[in-house]
């Protein structure tokens, strides 16, 4: 049997395990940074298409959560996780947020203030960076409609460098950033690893078993371990382990819906990848912006409109995808399927919940036809495309019946930090309350959903955490 | 940088599970109810991408998957006239019981995301 030794054991390499093997690896620990999946590059697959989706999503992206409405759901299964897969945009983290969370969950030296210098430092290592030039055209349509409506709309940011002054450029992931940054300073990268489980020796982690790609067992030593490997699996890993108290059963997420819009003219420019204009008004209890739109994209959220598809995607270039997403207040639930080793999540929206979402559907086709859009293909089943803002009623009351497909790509929340008292099984840096040497430090930790893309939240609260490991 | 090869992408016809004669008329009843023609060639990756699919899916999934699949083709579907095959779709599609609705979206939804995926790629095969 293989067996790999290291000081400090990080397992999962999206945002949160690569600044933690980073920051450890630049201190002068000996860090092994594990991955479930594989080592491919930024260029190496379509930003959405299937082929990624087969290679670095988990389950070609069929990740399902149950409940009286379902919600599919992604995550990344590649070296760099969801900073691979997502759209690369970047939100700040909300510092009226962060200081409700320090607040209501008692963590300690948190907030606004308190990170301010963290988001300095992810900002400038991970080249957030304005969109040079035109954002595109769905983009200008987005916020001219906004401002007929007398609504505030953003050009967001993005984790990119942009060639001289063009739009092109590449997407600066954690493959481009930090990752090169840990294996600079001796961290070694395993990619194709699952961790199994954890060895306990009473309160101290020992080890780890891990199985390879062709299912052969490996055994890691380490002095520490710090989990990284997201909301789902990461208190799928605890679970194994029997650290049950209080693990995976807050998990939030962002649901969200598409529509498709048709226009008179062209919108749609793939060259452009997402577009990167979004409604502020309502952040960050619902955020309006735009998808992929890809002719398969298209094609997808064509589904159940009655018409001509086929008529209408010969004009793909006439049709964009849009999305609403809301600060959802419902939770949810991760368990270990046994045998088989796979999560089962559970999430359950609630009637206010879907009542949010109707409500942002609604101003999502608000601003699509003051935009210029010419119909707006409704996401219940069977129902005629929606031709005015007089149809908004009854798309809202679809959404609200829970008759609209919902998905999400932001989950959290599975082992929050937080005080002792207010239930938090991770203290105010990460630590696990169950155990002396091992942390978490990925999107499990945030206690609540941030409603905005969580990316940039996660980054900082991981840059905070390892400092005070560091430090300690 | 030290980093282990990727490995070997799966073999998508080892990871065939179902017949492909029974998914390319289900994905074929599915997408074009009309019949007014979907291209063969495009069609048949179609099929293999589901193929993919459906063994990539979380094992408790894809068991039900799967078993509902062989349910569907054994009660005859492949070998039935389209209109009563359509027909079987829509007693699916309404079913009371939510497994049954939920095949029928799985492969209506995934097989309209593989087979516009195909469509794209050889679009831009032909006009790079």
């Amino acid at each position: 049997m293989r067996t790999l030794d290291c000081q400090v054991l990080v397992v999962g390499s999206g945002p949160g395990g690569s600044t933690t093997a980073c920051l450890w690896a630049e201190a002068g620990h000996d860090v092994l940074l594990i991955e479930e999946g594989d080592y491919l590059s930024v260029g190496a697959t379509e930003p959405y298409s299937l082929d990624e989706m087969d290679r670095k999503w988990r389950n070609g992206g069929l990740t399902p959560a149950f409940g009286p409405i379902k919600v599919t759901y992604v995550e990344g299964r590649c070296v760099g996780g969801a900073s691979e897969i997502n759209a690369a945009l970047y939100h700040p983290p909300l510092p009226d947020v962060l200081d409700a969370w320090a607040r209501d969950y008692g963590i300690d030296d948190f907030g606004g203030r308190a990170l301010a210098p963290f988001v300095e430092a992810i900002e400038r290592e991970c080249s957030v960076t304005p969109y040079p030039g035109s954002p595109g055209i769905a983009s200008e349509r987005i916020a001219e409609g906004a401002r007929s409506l007398g609504w505030k709309s953003v050009q967001v940011s993005r984790f990119w460098k942009y060639g001289d002054g063009t739009s092109e450029g590449r997407r600066q992931s954690m493959t481009e950033t930090l990752i090169p940054r840990a294996v600079a300073a001796g961290a070694r990268l395993e990619p194709g690893l699952k961790v199994r489980k954890l060895h306990l020796k009473g309160r101290r982690v020992t080890g780890a078993l891990a199985t390879d790609r062709e299912g052969r067992k490996v055994e890691i030593r380490c002095e520490r371990v710090v989990l990284c490997a997201g909301a789902v699996q990461t208190p799928l890993v605890l679970l194994r382990s029997g650290i049950t108290q209080k693990i995976g059963r807050t998990l939030t997420m962002n649901p969200m819906l598409r529509l498709a819009a048709q226009f008179g003219e062209r919108v749609n420019q793939p060259e452009l990848g997402v577009p990167v204009q979004q409604i502020e008004q309502f952040k960050p209890q619902m955020t309006l912006g735009c998808s992929h739109s890809s002719l398969a994209h298209l094609a997808l959220w064509l589904v159940g409109a009655p018409g001509d598809r086929e008529r209408m995607l010969a004009e793909w270039w006439r049709l964009g995808v849009f999305y609403a997403k809301v600060m959802a207040k419902a939770r949810g639930r991760v368990r270990n399927v046994p045998l088989v080793d796979e999560a089962f999540v559970s999430y359950s929206l609630g009637r206010e919940d879907l009542a949010l979402l109707g409500l942002a559907a609604e101003r999502l086709g608000r601003v699509l036809f003051a935009s210029g859009a010419s119909a707006v293909i409704s996401p219940i089943p069977g129902a005629p495309a929606l031709t005015s803002v007089a149809d908004l009623g009854a798309l809202r009351a679809g959404v609200e019946a829970g008759k609209a497909q919902i998905t999400a790509i932001h989950l959290h929340s599975t082992v929050p930090m937080g005080s002792e008292a207010r239930g938090c099984p991770a203290d105010s840096f990460g630590r696990l309350r169950a155990l002396d040497n091992a942390w978490v430090n990925d999107a499990s930790l945030l206690p609540d959903t941030p409603g905005i893309n969580p990316q940039g939240t996660i980054l900082a609260i991981a840059r905070r955490n390892v400092s005070r490991m560091l430090d300690r | 940088m030290r980093i282990r090869p990727r490995a070997r992408r799966r073999n998508r016809v080892e990871s065939r599970v179902l017949p492909d004669s029974f998914l390319t008329i289900l994905l074929r009843d599915l997408l074009d109810p009309e019949g007014r023609g979907l291209d063969a060639v495009l069609l048949a990756g179609a099929t293999q991408d589901m193929q993919a699919r459906v063994a990539g899916m979380p094992r408790y999934l894809g068991a039900g998957i799967k078993a509902l699949s062989l349910v569907f083709a054994a009660t005859g579907y492949p070998r039935w006239p389209l209109a009563r095959r359509l027909g079987f779709i829509r007693a699916w599609r309404s079913s009371p019981l939510s497994p049954m609705r939920d095949f029928v979206e799985f492969y209506e939804k995934m097989g309209t995301f593989v087979y516009w995926s195909r469509v794209e790629h050889a679009a831009a095969s032909e006009h790079p």
